[in-house]
């Protein structure tokens, strides 16, 4: 009677699934704090890989507040590149070589000559991260008065789903452009030149990377540039001193993580040589609860490390940790959520940088207004810009807008915006 | 006689047949949990220390709770996907809760153990009607609840963490001790004696058992196989619940996917400790075990530097052994 509510597996072919069959999923999960696939608790970061060019902010100056400026303000500080977009010259995070640049400039905001209306679409909204551009997008269009449709896939392994999403909002009459945050930097061109090319609908990219050669512009801002930033600080701070650092930057099979790595790497052998040494890298997933594990395993492995370095949940939970050790190695984050900013303020953390989330979703809807308004990008705006990164830390924090980089703290997530009449 | 009975025995286990009839009787987890402690012990002078044993085993003890209340479950013959996305609701909750009760560490802490039992147990409680009253295969209505459960995590934080909790919270239940003892360890051995009272000395205890093992049966027998079906769900959302709010204690704020990893560690901690999915088979401690083991061997992999990419590879690997020896040890003699 209750047969059919029974599962008929064994112990041995429950191992046999979980080692065979699900090997990607099961030994992900049993080792979590090995890390790939979804970020997860506010980890959630783009698909980005090394810069040429550091874009780290000289002066650490704050950005101007958006809100309620008229539209032919300079707004904040961006690095731009303009010229044409040959997909030839283009390795992955890196702005292609065909392109001009970087030009530091301000950023100004358009006027749309129609309420257009925008599709958006994001690997999810799950995470502070991603509702940090949400508000940007949201907020931009708004202000401009043109309308958002925004969908959002399951996480960075639902391929699939984004790409059915980017379809469905392509196929809608009403949607006249969409800004795209890619899962994938490769595996999206197709769809990219089928919207572009046979929908004749322009396609923009924010925050993550991606090839796409008909891609029209990018608003975005290279991880290996946090990760550069995070490693000028250590650097800065070290003051000559042989210094040791665990580092732990998030999933290992991510897209933006290892960035972070590359560029923290590159940033430490050109201003100190020799002086910082890395210990261990621990990759894991963005979940506190793995990243708490991998912290007391690092410390216990470490006990002498003088500096935490990684992703913004492992070092948001760190002081906890830290609060009943004897020796605190100093803690520097690759990028900011709304926690670490608070502990940054309380001196807990010592520095994190700022790739000022949300104003990047507004200079994607600014772009997108632009093309269709008929502006050429490249030409009339920059193809690729992005805020220039800034490192927040105990001593500077006051002179940052917490909305630049986070949107309000009460925002909650919005999918729909209609147009102005 | 004895040593006749017991040379009998290990004849009966044919070529290797000591070493065949010692894994049987102790179990394949604690010979494993032996030469993994010795390796990691030798390999590393960081990991046989004071503070990271007491790390492994603090790090364990979540699962240890979840892996029992996988294991209630999977007594009966079913199993529950949705235990992770529980624990995330109820950390949510639980930090909503402990905001509103900043100042007043007293209530804050009632409240929050409250809710954090009441969500979970709750949760559990629709998990057990739906297979038990509507038949629905555990597998769906776990996985659905699972969906479910999520996304109301993620509506109800905007996706993002409950942080700015009071600090009484995690000092009371997390770093707080008891004669001495931390608070999550006193916790994990009261529920572990508790579910061995109630698995072991009591009615519903046995009619998990029978049930799993043949539920039929055990309904012939004049057993109430929906109750009792219904009631292992039940309690393991109790269970589940405890482990939400003490591992929000631990994180230190409400974290809309929290837990995550939990449902399937905890099912592959029951199965390496012994625990048939088939029901009707296995024990607590065995579960326990499992979860030590699990969390051991990570633990031991970081210590001496071991890349992620070659962790997730050697876990396969240890799997794969695990599935080899289990055939080995239990094949037909």
């Amino acid at each position: 009677m209750y047969e059919g509510t029974m599962v008929r597996f064994t112990r041995r072919t429950v191992l046999r699934t979980l080692v065979v069959g699900g090997m990607s999923v099961a030994a992900g999960s049993l080792l979590a704090a090995c890390g790939g696939g979804t970020p997860a608790g506010g980890g959630a970061q783009p698909t980005t890989a090394p810069a040429a060019t550091p874009t780290t902010a000289p002066a650490a100056g704050a950005t101007p507040t958006v809100g309620g400026a008229s539209p032919a303000e300079e707004l904040w500080d961006v690095a731009s590149y303009y010229g044409t977009y040959d997909v030839s010259t283009k390795q992955p995070g890196r702005p292609a070589a065909s392109l001009q640049g970087p030009k530091y400039e301000k950023w100004t905001r358009p006027k749309a000559k129609k309420p257009y209306m925008i599709g958006v679409s994001f690997p999810h909204l799950k995470d502070p991260y991603w509702l940090a551009v949400d508000y940007g997008i949201v907020d931009e269009a708004q202000i401009l008065g043109v309308g958002i449709e925004l969908v959002a896939a399951q996480g960075y392994n639902d391929l699939t789903g984004q790409i059915n999403q980017v379809e469905d909002l392509a196929n809608r009459a009403d949607i006249e452009g969409i800004i795209l945050a890619a899962i994938s930097y490769a595996s999206q061109d197709q769809l990219v030149t089928e919207i572009v090319k046979n929908k004749k609908k322009p396609v923009i990219e924010v925050i993550n990377d991606i090839q796409a050669p008909d891609i029209m512009a990018k608003a975005l801002v290279s991880f290996y540039d946090m990760g550069y930033a995070a490693g000028t600080f250590v650097a800065e701070d070290a003051a000559g001193q042989n210094v040791t650092v665990v580092f732990l930057p998030g999933p290992a099979g991510s897209g933006w993580a290892p960035d972070t790595v590359d560029g923290f790497k590159a940033a430490v052998e050109e201003k100190v040589p020799g002086k910082v040494q890395i210990l261990d890298v621990k990759w894991g997933d963005t979940g506190k609860d793995v990243q708490v594990s991998l912290i007391e395993d690092s410390l216990n492995a470490y006990p002498d490390v003088t500096y935490l370095v990684g992703n913004a949940v492992a070092i948001d939970a760190a002081p906890d940790i830290l609060a009943n050790r004897a020796k605190k190695p100093k803690l520097v984050s690759t990028y900011i959520i709304p926690p670490l900013y608070d502990k940054i303020a309380e001196g807990k953390v010592a520095a994190a940088p700022t790739d000022f989330t949300a104003l990047q979703g507004r200079m994607a809807v600014d772009m997108m207004v632009r093309i269709l308004n008929g502006e050429k990008p490249g030409v009339d705006f920059p193809f690729r810009s992005g805020p220039i990164i800034k490192v927040v830390t105990p001593q500077n924090y006051k002179e940052f807008k917490y909305e630049d980089m986070f949107g309000p703290r009460d925002f909650r997530p919005v999918f729909s915006v209609k147009p102005k009449a | 006689m004895l040593r006749e009975v017991t040379a009998t025995r290990v004849a009966a286990f044919g070529r290797f047949g000591r070493l065949r009839s010692v894994i049987d009787q102790l179990g394949l987890l604690p010979v494993l949990l032996i030469v993994l402690l010795v390796f990691f012990s030798i390999a590393s002078p960081n990991f046989f220390t004071r503070a990271n044993l007491s790390t492994i085993l603090t790090q364990a003890l979540f699962l240890i709770i979840v892996s029992v209340a996988q294991t209630l479950v999977l007594l009966t013959g079913g199993f529950d996907l949705s235990m992770g996305s529980s624990i995330a609701l109820v950390s949510i909750i639980v930090g909503l809760q402990l905001l509103d009760h900043a100042d007043s560490p007293t209530t804050g802490l009632l409240v929050a153990t409250l809710v954090a039992i009441a969500v979970a147990t709750g949760i559990g409680a629709l998990n057990g009607l739906f297979v038990s009253l509507f038949r629905v295969p555990p597998f769906i209505v776990t996985l659905a609840m699972m969906t479910a459960v999520s996304g109301l995590a993620l509506h109800v934080s905007r996706g993002v963490p409950i942080f700015g909790l009071p600090g009484y919270f995690s000092s009371t239940l997390y770093t707080g001790k008891i004669f001495g003892v931390p608070v999550p360890w006193v916790v994990t051995a009261l529920v572990l004696l508790i579910m061995y009272v109630v698995l072991h000395w009591t009615r519903f205890g046995r009619y998990w058992y029978a049930i799993g093992s043949n539920a039929e049966a055990a309904r012939l027998s004049g057993i109430a196989v929906r109750f009792y079906l219904f009631l292992a769900y039940t309690i393991a959302g109790v269970l589940v619940g405890i482990t939400g709010l003490l591992l929000t204690a631990r994180v230190g704020s409400g974290e809309p996917t929290l837990g995550a990893s939990f449902p399937l560690e905890s099912i592959a901690a029951a199965v390496l400790g012994g625990v048939s999915i088939r029901g009707g088979e296995g024990n607590l401690f065995g579960a326990a075990l499992g979860a030590v083991f699990l969390v051991m061997l990570r633990n031991g992999m970081n210590i001496i530097g071991v890349s992620s990419y070659t962790q997730m590879i050697i876990t396969g690997g240890l799997l794969v052994l695990a599935v080899i020896i289990d055939n080995w040890v239990h094949r037909e003699r």
